[in-house]
């Protein structure tokens, strides 16, 4: 199906990627369908884009690709919310909040995005975490060129 | 809202599977132990608004296609 997005134009989905955010997320509670897409052929980025509202766009990144180390725990009770069986594959991303240069560009480590790619089932979880906070330093100077080709 | 007077040692039950005790009170801070199915996500108010408030402002902030570096090639 075409959807229409906000920094994409129209993109052609497939239905079955569609991944659906039963809560919504914290301040966007009704927008329960998003799709993952691709930015070109850049590495660690992605665009969550509600499939609903074409304005409504996040700016993922990958953690493990641009941190040392990135843990957390969240209780099995709670993954239960995705539905998630040992075998599923999952996928972890985080918000960007972008700023005027990537290098003042901040990350929500606290909150980070788990996608159940078993069931495209998403939900933004918030970590019972002191370590982590909403805004992370994206990166340190010269490290942004890891992502690009 | 509903408005309850409660007690050190009181409690209030929402539904059958979630109870919530008055432990202590001092200094005007409250100690408030909850009692809850463990798949329920309990926060603190501050900590829910900070994420709500950060991803209103990621939704808000640069164009990702500038800050990256992206041309979009468009296929006519």
């Amino acid at each position: 199906m075409k959807i229409k997005t906000k920094y994409l134009d129209e993109v052609e989905i497939d239905k079955e990627k569609i991944i659906r955010f039963e809560k919504g997320l914290p301040g966007f509670e009704d927008s329960k369908e998003f799709a993952l897409l691709e930015i070109e052929d850049l590495i660690g980025f992605k665009f969550l884009q509600d499939i609903n509202n074409e304005y409504l766009c996040f700016t993922l990144v990958n953690p493990f690709k641009f941190l040392d180390s990135y843990e957390f725990n969240i209780p099995d009770e709670k993954l239960k919310r995705l539905d998630l069986n040992l075998n599923d594959d999952l996928l972890v991303y985080n918000i960007v909040t972008l700023a005027n240069s990537l290098e003042e560009s901040t990350v929500n480590l606290l909150a980070p995005i788990i996608i159940n790619l078993s069931n495209m089932k998403g939900e933004q979880f918030i970590l019972n975490n002191d370590e982590y906070k909403t805004k992370h330093k994206l990166f340190l100077k010269g490290d942004k060129d890891a992502c690009t080709k | 809202m509903l408005v309850l007077n409660r007690k050190i040692g009181e409690s209030i039950v929402i539904d059958s599977d979630t109870e919530i005790t008055i432990l202590d009170i001092k200094d005007g801070r409250v100690k408030i132990g909850i009692e809850a199915p463990r798949d329920k996500t309990i926060l603190r108010k501050e900590v829910y608004e900070e994420v709500e408030r950060e991803n209103k402002d990621s939704v808000d902030s640069s164009n990702p296609l500038d800050i990256l570096g992206i041309k979009i090639n468009k296929n006519i």
